[in-house]
């Protein structure tokens, strides 16, 4: 990750008008916000239209980050009202995964095809596929919490939540994880 | 899984995450070390724990991306902070205006109590014997019902809310 000076650094040199300098912060964080995004809509094109929009949005806005906060924390609430206004608007056609839709689907493993089982053998695969069957708001927080090394304060601000609900989601997140997990690809885990 | 063993684990995440109280870090400590439960708990967890930070892979954006939205960003200006076209001396001007206006019409009834503008006389008069015919009449059924409506979605908003936070 990033030192908060780097970041602020650019974001001065933005804000003089090299407006150039914003592909640094660009370069710097775009994996991070087009994960972020694909935790709410799951399709790679939408997902990069999305983080597209949020990094115009943040250079919009750049006059108004203040300091206060990281500009990764900043960045990622931005993430996640974009995506939350992108589903808002698009509710009758996307998909949301229940808890009881994602037991269903853990219990399916074997309607996959044999070359998508071949797929998920390594770890890595098995637990990025794991985290794709718990509901998003889950997976963003997991997100935010291991990959944008993210605290759980800072979690809170983004996601508009306290800490202790933040430190539930995490619990149950984890837990919902390690059920997908020991369901699904028990027999890759032995 | 049992309330106890959810305690438990619950107790271990936040230690493992570094988020629970300078109190509690010993404790759970301890109890990670002694009791049997606890350390085959922790160990799974932790297992886990270091599993999710370790494969989690960020996803990939297209190679065009950054000068995608360079392009987008050549076509916009970063606009001006908002403290900066948000005046508060304007807020601050509208509030003066609004209590000056209750000052200046307080201060004018009680300066004239001789011209019929007493307190007393502000007050509008209620007779009670004519309620029935306030109540009859259609407008005040409208405003009632009205007020009935607001409340109910005043509630429904609040009750929901306290469900979304019971189901975080």
């Amino acid at each position: 990750m990033f030192t908060e000076s780097d970041d602020t650094e650019v974001i001065q040199l933005v804000l003089r008008g090299q407006q150039a300098a914003y592909a640094t912060l660009v370069n710097r964080y775009q994996q991070y916000v087009f994960t972020l995004a694909m935790r709410y809509v799951k399709d790679r094109e939408l997902a990069e239209e999305l983080a597209q929009d949020v990094f115009v949005k943040a250079y919009r806005c750049l006059a108004d980050f203040k300091g206060n906060s990281k500009f990764s924390t900043w960045l990622y609430t931005i993430v996640n009202t974009t995506c939350l206004s992108h589903l808002r608007k698009k509710k009758d056609e996307t998909i949301l995964l229940e808890e009881e839709k994602m037991i269903s689907i853990s219990d399916n493993s074997n309607a996959e095809k044999p070359s998508e089982r071949l797929e998920q053998k390594t770890q890595k695969q098995m637990l990025n596929n794991a985290l794709k069957h718990l509901p998003e708001s889950e997976a963003q927080a997991l997100s935010l919490f291991y990959q944008g090394e993210q605290s759980v304060d800072e979690i809170g601000v983004i996601m508009g939540l306290t800490t202790s609900n933040v430190k539930v989601k995490l619990f149950r997140a984890r837990q919902k994880l390690k059920e997908v997990l020991e369901s699904k690809y028990s027999r890759e885990l032995v | 899984m049992g309330q106890n063993e959810e305690d438990i684990e619950m107790q271990l995440w936040e230690y493992l995450d570094g988020t629970c109280s300078m109190d509690d870090m010993p404790r759970i400590s301890i109890l990670i070390e002694r009791d049997p439960i606890w350390k085959a708990k922790y160990a799974e967890l932790s297992a886990l724990h270091t599993s999710i930070g370790n494969t989690l892979e960020l996803e990939q954006p297209s190679m065009r991306f950054t000068q995608n939205v360079m392009d987008a960003v050549a076509a916009t200006h970063v606009a001006p902070a908002t403290k900066r076209y948000i005046n508060k001396g304007i807020i601050r001007g509208i509030a003066a205006l609004f209590i000056g206006m209750i000052g200046t019409i307080l201060g004018y009834a009680f300066a004239h109590p001789g011209n019929g503008t007493t307190v007393k006389n502000i007050l509008p008069k209620l007779n009670l014997g004519n309620i029935n015919n306030i109540f009859s009449s259609g407008t005040m059924m409208m405003i009632i019902a009205v007020n009935i409506v607001i409340g109910l979605v005043f509630l429904d908003t609040l009750l929901r809310r306290k469900i979304a936070d019971r189901t975080v």
